[in-house]
């Protein structure tokens, strides 16, 4: 029981911590704010998280594990693996477009705060983009594309889709990042063969 | 009436255990809130006023209470075994009349600790002595005695028929005082700070993506100046909001009552119908712009994906239920007073040995009131929440002799006792959710049935 009370408190403290993160961006976000937007002490958040960055660090690992496992899921439902990568790219596209805070804090912040937030940031690109040349190996098994570096292809993918994500989370116009995802889709298939009529057959819902 | 009873009195008397007699007739008809009114305090009143549908309930034939996890299958239970050994003439009543069990759950399963709700258990429905039916086609009147071998039915028929014919023949509403009860905030509970603080957590909750949606609620405690009258109340319910159902549940010294626009499930005939609404913009001035934002919802991957949701659980918690079921591929957009939502609809023809209190069962707590994941979003409130929501936000309704009947959800709703009335709202946070307008909507919300109360001092 009271293990369980500990783990919701930590929990609290992430909830709290990623509402302050938010609010004053990482350098300026104190642990003493995040203790009392918690309804704990200082001391009470140091308990759980020994330092400033190891708040954040953690606060990103599960971040983006739930990232990951919901593109796992979203995967899931289909079979075949064109729909697979497409439904992987619609997925993180349409967690960051419900959540563009968090994809600043994550993708902006992040990147300015230190190397081991670097080498989380690296670790998920590396995740999703290995999701991708999954299901591009699986095409090219099956025949759907033709054989080509599923690696490269995926880094490309990813790196589109970033580029697309950064641009808009920049952007001082409260734009629909959404309203990108079928441009996105488009170049992406094409660009590993996937026919017209495949591409549109995919857009209709 | 009596001569439709006697012969079923008759066989009562001549019985081993107490039996239920039942009868039902046709009756002129009565203004729902009127006859209320005339029976308060012992009544239950459900009105539907865009529907033309009313249920009065005055006096208590029979009542079953419960609490816990099985509290439910235990009232679905024991309302069976009444009924199976009941004596029923109501062969010419539409739905809604004949025997009725009118009532409802509290939010959480276990009893409340909170002096408010100390009269209200976890589940708490009343078979009225005497039942007013009304609907587009007529009015009924339903009568039900619990009689016991070898007593005297026949005297208490009469005299619960003699009560009917008092209470029928009022002819106006209890006088209103002669300036509106003036009515002024005590308490907020909790506190703003803290409220906003929740919401700030909650909402940091869902930025980080451990939870989809969490619906924080709160309460007002308002102090009237002369005892709140019921009644008026519902009267300007009726007036302000006659899309949404109208209730009030009286129990001990309280009563229970709101103007609720959320329905759970009806069943009728075995038929559900129920419907998933999620996703939501607002209303335009004018019809055209009405158009383009309803485009605009149904092209937005964000609302589609948030609709989706919800018709799914919905989905997964009707379907063991069902033997088939139907909604349409796409939602459609539906029109309220200030918003639209997406909406689909979900029929299905329900088996044969469950009913509605089994469906409320699975249905309750919906997204809408708790938040998704079900099991997540209500420890947090538990955490939240200072208080104990008690009926707000549980099941309220009806189930009949068959197993048919409905539930609404109990929002914009508060207990009212004396002069005292605590008001209970809720938002829906979500991860951009701003703590200020959250405690901003939350207050329109209050102020929705505060202003039906009297004229509200803030």
């Amino acid at each position: 029981m009271k293990q369980e009370r500990s783990t919701r408190r930590r929990e609290r403290i992430l909830d709290a911590a990623f509402t302050v993160f938010s609010r004053r961006g990482y350098r300026q976000a104190g642990v003493d704010e995040v203790g009392r937007q918690a309804d704990t002490s200082k001391g009470g958040v140091y308990f759980h998280f020994p330092t400033k960055e190891a708040l954040f660090l953690e606060l990103l690992k599960t971040t983006a594990d739930r990232l990951v496992g919901k593109v796992e899921r979203a995967i899931a439902t289909v079979s075949d693996p064109i729909e697979r990568a497409d439904i992987a790219l619609a997925t993180v596209l349409g967690v960051f477009a419900g959540h563009r805070t968090m994809a600043r804090l994550f993708l902006i912040d992040a990147v300015g705060a230190g190397s081991e937030f670097q080498a989380e940031l690296q670790l998920l690109h590396e995740r999703f983009s290995g999701l991708i040349a999954e299901q591009l190996d699986a095409a090219v098994e099956d025949g759907s594309i033709a054989p080509i570096d599923t690696r490269i292809a995926a880094m490309a993918w990813f790196g589109a889709l970033n580029e697309v994500v950064m641009r808009w989370l920049m952007s001082e116009q409260q734009a629909r990042l959404e309203d990108a995802y079928p441009t996105l889709r488009a170049i992406l298939l094409r660009s590993v063969g996937i026919a017209e009529d495949r591409i549109e057959a995919l857009t209709t819902r | 009436m009596l001569a439709r009873l006697q012969p079923l009195l008759a066989t009562a008397d001549r019985g081993t255990g107490p039996t239920l007699v039942v009868a039902t007739v046709a009756v002129p008809a009565i203004d729902p809130v009127r006859l209320y009114a005339a029976a308060a305090p012992r009544g239950t009143i459900w009105v539907q006023p865009a529907e033309g549908f009313a249920l009065v309930g005055i006096g208590e034939a029979w009542s079953t209470r419960s609490h816990g996890t099985g509290r439910f299958a235990e009232v679905s239970r024991s309302w069976r075994d009444l009924i199976s050994g009941a004596l029923i003439d109501a062969s010419t009543s539409p739905p809604g009349a004949g025997p009725i069990l009118l009532g409802g759950f509290a939010f959480l399963d276990e009893p409340a600790e909170s002096r408010p709700w100390r009269d209200f258990d976890p589940a708490s429905l009343v078979l009225p002595e005497l039942l007013l039916t009304t609907t587009r086609d007529g009015a009924w009147l339903t009568l039900a005695l619990l009689v016991d071998a070898g007593s005297s039915a026949s005297a208490e028929a009469e005299s619960l028929l003699s009560s009917w014919a008092t209470l029928a023949a009022a002819d106006r509403d209890p006088q209103p005082p002669a300036a509106p009860n003036r009515l002024w905030t005590v308490a907020h509970r909790p506190e703003s700070q803290q409220w906003r603080d929740s919401v700030a957590r909650l909402a940091g909750a869902v930025g980080r993506g451990r939870l989809d949606k969490a619906v924080l609620s709160r309460c007002i405690q308002l102090q009237g100046t002369d005892a709140i009258e019921v009644t008026s109340a519902l009267r300007n319910l009726e007036a302000s909001a006659p899309e949404s159902t109208i209730f009030a549940v009286t129990r001990g010294s309280s009563t229970f009552m709101g103007a609720s626009p959320e329905r759970l499930a009806s069943l009728r005939d075995r038929e559900l119908d129920t419907m998933a609404m999620a996703g939501s913009t607002r209303r335009a001035s004018d019809s055209a712009s009405d158009e383009e934002l309803a485009a605009r919802l149904l092209a937005s991957d964000k609302e589609r994906e948030e609709h989706a949701v919800v018709v799914t659980m919905l989905r997964e918690a009707v379907s063991p239920l069902v033997e088939a079921m139907h909604m349409p591929p796409e939602p459609s957009v539906e029109r309220f007073r200030h918003v639209q939502h997406l909406v689909t609809p979900i029929h299905g023809r329900l088996r044969e040995d469950v009913d509605i209190l089994a469906l409320v069962e699975r249905l309750h707590p919906t997204p809408a009131v708790a938040g998704t994941p079900r099991f997540l979003a209500l420890e947090l409130i538990a955490d939240e929440e200072p208080g104990d929501r008690g009926w707000y936000a549980g099941p309220l309704g009806w189930v009949d002799r068959n197993g048919d009947g409905e539930f609404i959800v109990a929002l914009r709703s508060g207990l009212i006792e004396g002069d005292t009335a605590t008001l209970f709202a809720g938002c829906g946070i979500m991860a951009d959710s701003d703590p200020e307008r959250e405690w901003d909507e939350s207050s329109s919300k209050l102020m929705a049935l505060g202003s039906a109360l009297g004229h509200v001092e803030l």
